[in-house]
C-alpha cells in the first residue's frame, strides 16, 4: 500500500481534560438517591399546605362566626378532591376579613401576607411538553384549554374582521393619493 | 416627448400598478369574484400596455431582464434617474 498513512483516532486520549463519566463511588450514588427522593417528599408537602389554606378561606367565607366554630375544618387530601365551586368560593373571598383572620390564629397556622384587594388564584393544572398527536415519541397530551396558571375558568382575547364587500371603487388618480382603492377601506389620519 | 410628458406616463403607470396591487389584495381573500377578477385582468391589460408606450418611448423601465431592449444599444443608463425626473 502506497497510500498516505492515516492515523488512527484514539478517543480515550482526547480531550485530555475530559472528565471520565462514572467517578462517583457506590457509597457517593447511594447518597444521592437518598437525597433525590427527600425532593420528592418535599413537593407533596407544599402541595398539602396550599390546599389548607384553601380550606381555610373556603371557611372564613361564612357570615355566622358561631357556625365557623362549630363546623368541622375540612382539609383535602390532594388537589384532585377540590372542586370547582370550593375553588370558586376561595376566589370570591376577602382574605384579608376579620373572621379570615380569626380563623387563622385559632388554628395557629400563619399565612404570607397578601395585598388589599388581590383575589386568590389556586395553582392551574400541570403544564409540560406537547407532544402533537401520533407522534412516535412521549405520551400524546390532549391540547388544555386556554387557561394560563394565574387565570383559570377565563378565556383568551379573540380578534375577528368582517369579511369585505366589493362595492364602488375610487378613481385611479383618486386611489393613488389616498392610499386604497375601496372608499370602505379609507382611514384618513386626524389633520392636527 | 419631453420631461413632463414622460412624468405624467409614469404617474399613470404608478396609477395602474397601485389599482393592480389593490385588486391583487382583494382577490386573495375573494378568489371566486368574477367581478373583481375581470376588473383585475382589465387594469393588467391597461398597465402592460402603459408600460410598452413608454419603454417605446423612454427606454426601459426595469432592469434586470423584465424589460425588453428594442433598440441596437443597451439604453438601461441612458435613461434619467428616478430622483432627475420632476414630476
Amino acid at each position: 500500500m502506497n497510500g498516505p498513512r492515516i492515523r488512527p483516532l484514539v478517543w480515550g486520549s482526547w480531550p485530555p481534560t475530559a472528565r471520565p463519566l462514572e467517578t462517583n463511588t457506590p457509597a457517593e450514588k447511594e447518597k444521592e438517591e437518598v437525597l433525590v427522593e427527600e425532593n420528592y417528599d418535599q413537593e407533596p408537602a407544599a402541595m398539602q399546605a396550599e390546599d389548607r389554606d384553601a380550606a381555610l378561606q373556603d371557611q372564613a367565607g361564612n357570615d355566622d362566626p358561631e357556625e365557623n366554630q362549630a363546623a368541622p375544618v375540612k382539609v383535602p387530601e390532594s388537589p384532585e378532591m377540590k372542586s370547582e365551586e370550593q375553588v370558586a368560593e376561595a376566589v370570591a373571598v376577602d382574605v384579608d376579613s376579620p373572621a379570615a383572620g380569626m380563623e387563622s390564629e385559632m388554628l395557629g397556622v400563619t399565612r404570607p401576607p397578601v395585598h388589599p384587594g388581590t383575589p386568590y388564584y389556586p395553582p392551574g393544572p400541570p403544564t409540560g411538553p406537547y407532544v402533537p398527536p401520533g407522534s412516535p415519541v412521549g405520551p400524546h397530551i390532549p391540547p388544555q384549554p386556554p387557561t394560563g396558571p394565574y387565570l383559570p375558568h377565563m378565556e383568551l382575547a379573540r380578534a375577528y374582521i368582517p369579511v369585505q364587500v366589493f362595492g364602488p371603487t375610487y378613481s385611479l388618480n383618486e386611489a393613488l393619493e389616498k392610499g386604497t382603492l375601496f372608499p370602505d377601506l379609507w382611514r384618513p389620519y386626524p389633520v392636527k | 416627448m419631453t420631461t413632463t410628458n414622460q412624468a405624467q406616463q409614469l404617474i399613470q403607470i404608478q396609477q395602474f400598478q397601485f389599482a393592480a396591487v389593490e385588486l391583487n389584495l382583494f382577490l386573495d381573500t375573494h378568489p371566486n369574484d368574477q367581478q373583481v377578477l375581470a376588473l383585475y385582468n382589465q387594469v393588467h391589460q391597461e398597465l402592460l400596455n402603459c408600460v410598452r408606450i413608454y419603454e417605446q418611448s423612454f427606454g426601459p423601465l426595469l432592469n434586470y431582464g423584465y424589460s425588453p431592449a428594442p433598440r441596437n444599444y443597451w439604453a438601461w443608463a441612458e435613461t434619467p434617474w428616478p430622483w432627475e425626473l420632476k414630476y
